[in-house]
C-alpha cells in the first residue's frame, strides 16, 4: 500500500514537473545586433531596429506569458489548455501576455510588436490574436493578425473587451482572461461577421476590401430609368387636359385686393432631437512597427 | 333627404362624396364635411351666391341651312348649301340624313380658320417628332379623309368677381438647441376684399365633345373674333350648340372661382392653411354665342376610338395620342438593357468584381 502511495506520490510530482516545464512562462532569449531572433517575414530595418530589440524574445510555443505575475501555475496550465483547444478549432494562434511595465507607453505598440517579433501566427498570413493585460498603463488590448483580423471586426472585439474589463478592474485576472478566450471562442465559432465579408487577407496578411457589383441596385436602377423614360414618352402623347382654371381670361387691370389679418393664437412645439451615434461597421485596422497588419481594441481599468 | 348642393361650403369649388371616409373632400381647399355639416352650410353659403344670372347679347334667327342627322349616333351637323357631310364626324358612320333647320339663335361671333386641309395634315404628321411610341396613324389615307373643319359653338361669358373671402393663415419660425427643435406658429384670419373681371371665359357648347379636349384647345385669340356672318360657314361644317347657357356657366364660374382665389391666395405672404369662409359673388356681365374654328379627326386604332383635334386659328393639337404596345415594350426593353450594362461597366470601372 505505501509502495503505491510513494508511486502515486512520484507521478504527481513527475507531473508537476513536467508542467513547469512547458509553463517556464517569463523565460526570455537575448536578442543581439547579430541575432535579432525574429521571424523570416520579418525585415530589418533601421526603424525598427530599436523596437525589436526592447521587445522579449520568447519561445511562442508557451502561449501564456505571465510577466507581471498575475496568475497561479495552475491557472496558467489551464489558460495553456483552452489555447490549444482554440488553436485547433480555429487554426488561429492565440496567446496571453501580462506586463508590469510597458517600455513602449503604449499597449497596442507593444501588444503588436510582442506578436510580431515572436514566431506567433499560423500560415504565412501569420493568423492569430494576442491578449495584452498591460499593468504599467492599466489597459487590456485584443491585438488581431491575418485571418484574425477578419474574423473580429469592431464591434466583437468591442463587445469581448466590454465583457471582461470589469474583472480586471476588480483584480480577477484569470476570470477576465478565461472569459476572453471563451467570448472569442464563440465568435469564431459563428463565422466571418457580415461586415467583414468583402474582406481579404492575402498571404502576407494584408487587408483588402473587395467591392462587389451591387445586382440588386444596378437590376432597380435600370428599370427605374427605363420605367421614368416611358412614362416621359407616355405624357408626350397626351394632349388634352381639362382646365380648372381661367387665368389666360382674367383681366389684370380690373384686380383689386385689400385685406387686413386678424391675430389668432399662437403655439411652440418642442421636439426631443436624437443623437445616434452611427457605427460604419467592419475592421479598422493599422500597421505595426513591423509592417504587418493588425486589428484590436484596448479597454482602461 | 333633402338635395344637397355639391359645392364646398367653405371655398365654393365643385366637391365630391369620399366613398372611402364617408365625407364630402373637397380637392381645392382640403376641407371635409359630414353629411350633417353639408346639411348645415347648404343654402347657407353657396347657392345664393352661385346663383349667376346669364345675359344673352343677341337673339338673332339663325338662317336655313342643311342639317345632316346621324341616324348611328344621333349627332346633328349643319352645313351650308355650297357643302356636304358624306359621314359623321363623331361615329363614322355614313348613314346621315339631310334635312333643313328650322330655327335656332344665330352666333354673334365667329373666329375663322385660318389653315387649308394640306397644311393641317402635315402639321399632324409632325406629331411624329419626339414621340417614338405614337403609331403611324396619319399615313393612312383612310385617317386623312376623316379630317374636318367644323364650327364649333361656345358659351362665352364676361364675368365679374367680387365680394369677400377669409383664410386661415399661419407663420411658423423654427429653430433649435442642442437637445429640442422647437416649432412656433402663429394663426391668423386673414380677411381679403377683392374685385376682378374675367373676358370671354370659354365654355364649350356642344355636349359631343369632351370637356377636356376642348378645354386643350385654348387659348384662342379674340382680337380675330369677327361679327358673325352666314358667309363663313361655306366649305366648313358647323355645330348647334345643345348645352344650355345657363349650365354652361357653372364651368365658367368654376375656373373663374379658382383662379380668383390663387389671385388672392398670391398675395398672402403667410401660409394658406385653408379657405376659412368664402362670399366671393360671381355676377355674369355679358355672354356671347361664338363660333370657333376646329378641325377634327376621328381615328380608329385597335378597335378604339381617338379623337385629335386642332385649333383652326392657333394650330395648337390636342387629343389623347395612342400608344404603340409593342413599340412600348421595345424601348422599355431596350433602355433597360442599355443603363444595365452601362451600370455594370462603370461598376467594374469603380474596382467591383462581378
Amino acid at each position: 500500500m505505501k509502495k503505491y502511495l510513494s508511486i502515486i506520490l512520484l507521478l504527481i510530482i513527475t507531473f508537476i514537473f513536467s508542467v513547469n516545464n512547458v509553463i517556464a512562462s517569463t523565460n526570455t532569449k537575448v536578442r543581439t545586433e547579430s541575432d535579432y531572433l525574429v521571424p523570416d517575414n520579418i525585415k530589418i530595418t533601421n526603424y525598427n531596429k530599436d523596437k525589436i530589440l526592447r521587445t522579449p524574445a520568447v519561445d511562442s510555443t508557451e502561449k501564456v506569458y505571465d510577466f507581471a505575475d498575475l496568475f497561479t501555475d495552475s491557472e496558467e496550465q489551464y489558460l495553456y489548455n483552452q489555447i490549444n483547444e482554440y488553436i485547433s478549432s480555429y487554426k488561429m494562434d492565440l496567446a496571453v501576455v501580462t506586463i508590469n511595465e510597458n517600455n513602449k507607453n503604449d499597449v497596442e505598440k507593444y501588444a503588436d510588436d510582442f506578436y510580431d517579433y515572436n514566431d506567433f501566427g499560423i500560415n504565412s498570413s501569420r493568423d492569430g490574436v494576442l491578449f495584452l493585460i498591460d499593468m504599467d498603463t492599466r489597459q487590456i488590448h485584443m491585438t488581431t493578425t491575418g485571418q484574425a483580423i477578419k474574423m473580429y471586426d469592431d464591434e466583437r472585439i468591442d463587445d469581448a473587451l466590454d465583457l471582461v474589463y470589469q474583472h480586471m478592474t476588480d483584480q480577477e485576472y484569470y476570470t477576465g482572461t478565461n472569459k476572453f478566450i471563451n467570448k472569442i471562442s464563440e465568435d469564431a465559432k459563428l463565422g466571418v461577421p457580415t461586415s467583414n465579408k468583402n474582406m481579404v487577407i492575402d498571404k502576407d496578411g494584408n487587408v483588402h476590401i473587395i467591392k462587389r457589383v451591387n445586382w440588386f441596385l444596378l437590376l432597380i436602377i435600370s428599370i427605374v430609368v427605363s420605367a421614368i423614360v416611358l412614362i416621359i414618352l407616355v405624357t408626350k402623347n397626351k394632349l388634352a387636359r381639362k382646365a380648372t382654371t381661367a387665368e389666360e381670361y382674367l383681366d389684370k387691370d380690373s384686380v383689386e385686393i385689400n385685406g387686413e389679418d386678424v391675430f389668432l393664437n399662437t403655439n411652440t412645439i418642442r421636439h426631443k432631437i436624437e443623437h445616434s451615434s452611427g457605427s460604419s461597421g467592419g475592421s479598422s485596422h493599422h500597421s505595426g512597427s513591423s509592417g504587418m497588419s493588425h486589428g484590436g481594441g484596448s479597454r482602461g481599468f | 333627404m333633402e338635395v344637397l348642393d355639391n359645392k364646398c361650403p367653405a371655398c365654393g369649388a365643385k366637391i365630391e362624396f369620399n366613398p372611402k371616409n364617408q365625407k364630402w373632400d373637397c380637392s381645392y381647399c382640403g376641407s371635409k364635411f359630414s353629411i350633417e355639416e353639408m346639411q348645415k352650410y347648404d343654402n347657407a353659403s353657396s347657392k345664393e351666391n352661385n346663383k349667376i344670372e346669364v345675359k344673352l347679347n343677341s337673339e338673332k334667327k339663325l338662317e336655313e341651312m342643311d342639317v345632316y342627322h346621324c341616324k348611328n349616333c344621333g349627332a346633328e351637323v349643319m352645313a351650308d348649301e355650297t357643302t356636304t357631310a358624306t359621314f359623321c364626324l363623331y361615329c363614322g358612320s355614313t348613314t346621315i340624313l339631310k334635312d333643313r333647320i328650322i330655327d335656332g339663335i344665330a352666333p354673334s361671333k365667329i373666329i375663322p380658320f385660318k389653315n387649308v386641309k394640306d397644311d393641317v395634315v402635315k402639321e399632324f404628321k409632325n406629331l411624329y417628332k419626339g414621340r417614338p411610341l405614337m403609331p403611324k396613324l396619319f399615313n393612312d389615307a383612310k385617317n386623312i379623309e376623316k379630317l374636318v373643319g367644323v364650327y364649333i359653338p361656345f358659351w362665352s361669358y364676361d364675368l365679374n368677381v367680387f365680394g369677400d373671402i377669409n383664410f386661415k393663415t399661419s407663420d411658423t419660425k423654427t429653430w433649435s438647441d442642442y437637445d429640442y427643435s422647437y416649432t412656433k406658429t402663429d394663426e391668423y384670419l386673414t380677411k381679403k376684399d377683392a374685385r376682378m373681371n374675367y373676358n370671354g371665359v370659354l365654355v364649350d357648347a356642344s355636349s359631343r365633345f369632351d370637356d377636356d379636349l376642348m378645354d386643350s384647345l385654348e387659348p384662342f385669340n379674340f382680337n380675330e373674333l369677327q361679327e358673325y356672318n352666314h358667309a363663313y360657314l361655306s366649305g366648313f361644317l358647323s355645330e348647334k350648340y345643345d348645352v344650355d347657357q345657363n349650365k354652361a356657366i357653372e364651368r365658367a364660374s368654376t375656373r373663374a372661382m379658382n383662379t380668383s382665389i390663387e389671385q388672392i391666395k398670391n398675395t398672402i405672404t403667410k401660409n394658406v392653411d385653408c379657405v376659412e369662409s368664402n362670399n366671393l359673388n360671381i355676377k355674369n356681365i355679358n355672354t356671347d354665342y361664338i363660333l370657333l374654328p376646329v378641325w377634327m379627326m376621328n381615328i380608329d386604332y385597335n378597335g378604339k376610338k381617338y379623337m385629335f383635334a386642332m385649333n383652326g386659328q392657333t394650330r395648337k393639337i390636342v387629343g389623347n395620342i395612342p400608344i404603340d404596345k409593342k413599340k412600348a415594350v421595345i424601348i422599355f426593353l431596350f433602355i433597360f438593357v442599355i443603363v444595365f450594362i452601362i451600370g455594370l461597366i462603370i461598376s467594374i470601372l469603380m474596382g467591383a468584381q462581378i
